[in-house]
């Protein structure tokens, strides 16, 4: 029996460390994903278009929208990733399951953070190549005001956050039950089909979307972002208390 | 979004998010490799916001414009092409572009105007008289060029005469295509001009006309009434 007590800080910033080491390569799979979704967005993420018979104007509109689609995306594989990989070498060293789930919830912090800057950046470096290599209708809407990326940053992280930890949670419950890998997906598919034969009536996935992306306070939004990410990672630790050493 | 919409989207998105599952788990780089692919592809996107801002910067200062401005002047521009024709000026209009022009011998008295079959010729069409009877036609094609990709022109109608008949015939169809750019929706979430899909696309395919110069005593009957638009 050890007299020593480590204090849960320090062991959770010894445990964040390891887990950025060994899930470095969520960084790697970041930059395929942004890569990949920027040459997709290459050739507009929306277009309208006006004709007559002599001649049809087709508008491309190029925005990092799909980029940040695929950000989103992606922080909700890492959460899933990350939970997956806390159950099988968080134990490396003494540590308990909160000390574990604290480090992963600030690694998801940190990827949510990276995600966020790097999907607004490579939507400038977008807009950049299209208006090397393109015929560009109008420079006008070319310029962002740095307050308007740095805002377009913060919520990408926000969003990516939120996902990430979505994707942790989901991970954590597939880990004490695998039946859940595949009743999960199932619900979430079975609601859609009955959301989608339901138009007009309250529907909780378009009411939990809404919810955020309607929100037109940045404050309110982050609280809201803060709020629902917390209220999923104590579920978690509650839940995941009680869970065994290793799986 | 309506159900069809989200009956296609999120299975698009779950396959998706098995292929990205597929290679967050197969990146498996060292340590010292992930940092530095990481590192360079900060550095690369870093260096290119640092250009963006010099490149759009520069536009910003040039162009004090927005584009409701350009469409605008586009829609002006429609409205005296409109006067100038109707006021049988159209040929000293500032601006004004000739993509198409056609001149035929004619001697009978009467010239019969027609489209061909089954056709709605779209480009107004002007008759103007001449001062004398020098026993000949001339078509012209008038354009305002599109702005946006410098002075680019339309493809002109065809004109041809066909014994006493003068037919019309559309362009074909030219088809082009353009960028613009719109905030990401994270930036627009908050910001007071969240929507900027406000852009007036028909002002931007300009206005054409066919103005055709008869001598003076020709009697000019249109064939087809419905199949084209004649300026009063």
């Amino acid at each position: 029996m050890s007299f020593h007590e480590p204090k849960l800080l320090a062991v959770c910033k010894k445990q964040y460390a390891y887990k950025l080491k060994t899930n470095l390569g969520i960084f790697f799979s970041l930059m395929i994903v942004q890569l990949l979704a920027l040459l997709l967005s290459l050739n507009g993420s929306a277009s309208m278009g006006a004709g007559s018979s002599s001649m049809v104007i087709n508008l491309k509109l190029i925005s990092g929208d799909i980029i940040i689609v695929f950000t989103l995306i992606w922080a909700f594989i890492i959460g899933n990733t990350v939970a997956g990989n806390a159950c099988r070498l968080d134990f490396s060293f003494v540590s308990t399951r909160l000390t574990s789930n604290l480090a992963s919830v600030c690694l998801l912090a940190t990827a949510a953070l990276v995600g966020g800057i790097t999907a607004t950046l490579s939507g400038v470096l977008l807009r950049l190549l299209v208006y090397w290599f393109q015929d560009v209708y109008t420079n006008n809407s070319l310029y962002l005001a740095p307050l308007t990326l740095l805002s377009g940053s913060y919520v990408t992280a926000l969003y990516a956050f939120l996902l990430s930890v979505l994707g942790y949670f989901f991970g954590m419950l597939t880990q004490r039950n695998k039946a859940l890998t595949i009743v999960i997906p199932v619900l979430f598919l079975g609601s859609l089909f009955i959301e989608a034969r339901r138009a007009g009536e309250v529907q909780l996935l378009t009411t939990i979307f809404v919810f955020f992306v309607r929100e037109t306070s940045m404050l309110l939004f982050s609280m809201k972002v803060v709020c629902a990410a917390a209220l999923l990672f104590a579920t978690v630790i509650l839940f995941t208390n009680r869970m065994e050493v290793r799986r | 979004m309506n159900n069809l919409g989200i009956l296609i989207v999120w299975p698009s998105i779950l396959i998706l998010l098995g292929i990205f599952s597929g290679i967050a788990r197969t990146a498996r780089v060292s340590f010292r490799q992930t940092r530095i692919t990481v590192s360079l592809y900060l550095a690369v996107l870093l260096i290119f916001t640092g250009a963006f801002y010099l490149v759009a910067d520069a536009k910003e200062a040039a162009s004090a414009q927005d584009i409701q401005v350009a469409e605008a002047e586009a829609e002006a521009m429609q409205l005296q092409f409109y006067a100038a024709l109707e006021k049988g000026r159209l040929s000293k209009l500032e601006g004004i572009q000739i993509n198409g022009y056609w001149n035929f011998t004619y001697y009978d008295d009467v010239l019969y105007l027609t489209t061909a079959a089954d056709q709605y010729f779209e480009p107004l069409v002007a008759i103007e008289r001449k001062e004398i009877n020098d026993g000949k036609i001339d078509v012209t094609s008038y354009t305002t060029s599109l702005k946006f990709k410098g002075d680019l022109l339309g493809n002109s109608p065809s004109v041809r005469r066909i014994d006493n008949k003068l037919e019309l015939t559309n362009a074909a169809q030219f088809e082009m295509v353009a960028f613009a750019f719109t905030k990401d929706w994270t930036m627009q979430q908050f910001s007071d001009s969240s929507n900027n899909w406000h852009w007036n696309m028909s002002s931007l395919l300009g206005a054409q006309a066919v103005v055709i110069q008869v001598p003076k005593d020709l009697q000019v009957e249109v064939e087809v009434e419905q199949g084209l638009n004649l300026v009063p």
